[in-house]
């Protein structure tokens, strides 16, 4: 084995512990994340409009009665308010 | 320099069994700190793995012979870019690429989500390194691509690539193949750490609908490739032979279509939550299972893949997969269950369903054709082959089901459709297609070809139909002109048009498929001078010719093509090469025929070199007349036009 082989391993190996240790040094740390439970509310609420979007969409080049257009969209409106008045509650919290 | 790839393989597999298990502990004791130290090592075992792989590409650019997998794959006068894509041509190499992606891939989520899905991160890190063990194990145990030459003497020159896989195609197809394969594991590692957790929200289906799409995108392309390649290198004049190698790539798609279709349920609805789960599994299974046919030398025999622990080693791992995310699911079923139901059979959503159920029957009756053989030779000893014929009778009506509900499915509502809205929106596509399927009776055509063609008419009109009528609804409401109103219509709906682009791109390739039915062909020999007549075509071989390159000796034939009164078409180069043509020893010299192909809208002339007499100058050719095959790789760009729109980030993503 040559020398440049020895120490290339010597650096794999010493790298790869100390950068997988290293953690373990400090102190007490917690997720950083945002709340998933806001996060879900918040796509909940993308989603629901892009639902909207789309029944407008389909409703514009034909492919739903006026009747079905307006019976799914006061549903979708009435499910998007509810997850609107519930991250606003959580907001309230934080 | 090997050594160094053969330690980083060792630290690897130590590093994964020790991520594994720190990531075990911080599921018991919640210290972060040890959530953190798991994802360093997770990303250690994935550099690592890129590691190994950067050093066997090294070895193999240097040609060091000393290593067996390069004295194999390579030769002195292997082009570089072939010296590189000798990664993937054996065992050994392609097994440590399926490693090295799946590192990259496993870099990518950790980066991307180290804030985010704080319940299934560790889980989904436990998966991936899970899967990488497996393939640490392989590499390091079973077929290392770093072991040693055994020869006993000094290896002056190697074995040099395959002559068929030195084609740039072919260096293409396996990566992206792969890229789609082994992409499938983090579809599949969310969905295990879902079931684990009982995570049933959206979030992490947002997380890996992209994902989906992604290496839906990279394993159609590879699929493509792999066409391509067929077509322009083996010289029998087809794209698809129903060979298991294929089916290996086509099993998958299948399934992954299906899921990012119904994935569009659970995200929009809630809906069909057991049933993305099974499809997911499903798709990472045959992923594996694919790796398997194609690397345990299974096909060739059931005996050689018993003579190495390879292939008992990959089915037990599929057999694990499929044992272990099945009692999963079994456990989590009442959790999975929705309450909504299916409000109409006339909805998009029963549309979904039905052609989900209609890939799945496809990849079932693939399936089995695939392992047929293989059951036959082991439990009666004798191969029975189950070829295209076969795979011909049962898929084309499926397909041909599936090819009407390409066209059924935007033009039902989600919901429900109404009677006037059913009425409205079918009424012309049906029409046009009751044109079409007279036109095409009175031309001549019978039997699938007219079926075809009829559905080809309607889907086609179906798609165009949705586009006019966006189109129309902008231009009422804003005043856009239509190319304006296309444009902003596309990129405000990117994944209802780029999913109904790739719809297009699909018409196509069938448009091509139906030419298979009027390909013709015939063999014959010609002295220089001398012409033969090929349907409406005449071959004359104005010369042959001879010249040594690089790595190989070629005969090549000038053709000159005209139609029947005479008027020319094209010159056409076959060549017939002999590779490692200065090898003493004649058996290890590979004869190869170079096709040259004359490319049209309308047919393919398609030439074949395929024996020369030298003493009496006399050449042999094969020709065959392929309509309509340039549809096909039409069709291909299309779907990937159409998937890469799908994909195209929006201000907003969602």
């Amino acid at each position: 084995m040559d020398l440049v082989s020895l120490l290339l391993i010597f650096l794999m190996f010493v790298g790869s512990v100390g950068f997988v240790i290293q953690p373990l040094f400090k102190r007490s740390v917690s997720f950083p994340a945002e709340s998933d439970e806001l996060e879900l509310l918040k796509l909940k609420k993308r989603i629901i409009y892009r639902q909207i979007k789309e029944l407008e969409m389909d409703y514009e080049i034909g492919n739903l009665s006026q009747d079905d257009y307006l019976l799914t969209r006061n549903e979708l409106k009435r499910e998007v308010a509810k997850v609107i008045e519930k991250i606003k509650s959580y907001s309230r919290k934080k | 320099m090997p050594v160094v790839g053969s330690v980083a393989l060792s630290l690897g597999l130590g590093f994964s069994i020790l991520t594994i298990l720190i990531l075990a502990f911080y599921l018991r004791t919640n210290d972060y700190r040890l959530y953190l130290t798991g994802q360093r090592s997770a990303l250690g075992v994935s550099v690592l793995a890129i590691i190994a792989t950067l050093v066997l590409i090294n070895e193999l650019l240097r040609s060091n012979f000393n290593v067996d997998y390069v004295a194999h794959y390579t030769s002195l006068e292997t082009p570089w870019l072939y010296k590189f894509s000798a990664l993937w041509a054996g065992q050994a190499g392609s097994l440590l690429f399926w490693l090295c992606i799946l590192a990259v891939y496993t870099i990518i989520v950790i980066f991307l989500y180290r804030n985010r899905h704080r319940q299934l991160m560790p889980w989904i890190l436990i998966v991936l390194t899970s899967v990488q063990l497996f393939f640490y194990i392989l590499i390091n145990f079973i077929t290392n691509p770093f072991e040693p030459t055994s020869a006993n003497f000094v290896v002056a020159n190697g074995n040099g690539l395959n002559p068929l896989l030195q084609n740039v195609t072919m260096a293409l197809h396996p990566p992206t193949l792969y890229l789609g394969f082994v992409g499938f594991s983090i579809p599949f590692a969310f969905a295990i750490a879902a079931l684990i957790t009982k995570e049933t929200n959206p979030l992490w289906i947002r997380s890996i609908r992209r994902w989906s799409l992604v290496t839906w995108l990279f394993l159609s392309i590879g699929i493509i490739l792999g066409g391509w390649w067929a077509y322009q290198e083996l010289g029998w004049g087809g794209y698809w032979a129903w060979d298991p190698v294929e089916n290996a790539s086509f099993m998958p798609w299948l399934t992954a279509t299906a899921f990012i279709h119904s994935i569009m349920i659970q995200e929009k609805k809630n809906m069909l939550r057991v049933w993305n789960m099974v499809l997911i599994i499903l798709t990472f299974a045959l992923s594996v299972f694919g790796t398997f046919l194609t690397r345990s030398g299974v096909l060739s025999s059931v005996h050689s893949f018993a003579e190495s622990p390879l292939g008992p080693m990959f089915i037990d791992f599929v057999i694990l997969i499929l044992v272990v995310s099945t009692a999963l699911i079994i456990w989590r079923l009442p959790v999975l269950k929705s309450r909504k139901r299916l409000e109409s059979f006339t909805s998009r959503e029963s549309g979904f369903l039905f052609n989900n159920v209609v890939f799945i029957v496809i990849c079932f009756a693939v399936f089995w054709g695939t392992i047929f053989p293989i059951i036959s030779e082991a439990v009666r000893g004798t191969k029975i082959t189950v070829g295209p014929p076969f795979f011909n009778q049962v898929n084309v009506p499926i397909g041909l089901l599936l090819l009407f509900l390409t066209g059924v499915g935007p033009l039902l509502a989600w919901r429900r459709t109404s009677k006037q809205g059913f009425i409205k929106n079918f009424t012309i596509p049906i029409v046009a297609a009751l044109i079409g399927l007279i036109i095409f009776f009175y031309l001549g055509f019978t039997g699938y070809v007219l079926v075809s063609m009829t559905l080809i008419v309607f889907v086609l009109v179906a798609i165009l139909l949705e586009f006019y009528r966006g189109i129309n609804a902008r231009r009422r409401r804003f005043g856009e002109n239509p190319a304006q109103a296309l444009w902003r219509m596309i990129r405000k709906n990117r994944s209802r048009y780029g999913g109904y682009i790739v719809h297009l791109g699909i018409v196509f390739m069938f448009v091509g498929f139906v030419g298979a039915a009027f390909n013709q062909e015939k063999e014959f020999s010609l002295k220089p001078g001398e012409s033969e007549h090929v349907g409406e075509y005449n071959f004359q071989l104005k010369n042959l010719r001879e010249e040594e390159r690089l790595n190989h000796y070629a005969w090549i034939a000038d053709l000159r093509v005209s139609d029947t009164h005479g008027k020319f078409i094209t010159n056409l180069h076959p060549e017939k090469r002999v590779y490692f043509f200065r090898n003493p020893d004649p058996d290890r010299r590979q004869p190869h025929s170079e096709l040259d192909i004359y490319e049209g809208i309308i047919r393919d002339i398609y030439s074949v070199f395929t024996g020369i007499e030298v003493e009496k100058n006399t050449a042999y050719f094969k020709i065959m007349i392929n309509p309509l095959v340039w549809w096909v790789w039409l069709g291909g760009y299309v779907l990937v036009f159409g998937a890469l729109v799908s994909l195209w980030p929006s201000r907003r993503t969602i």
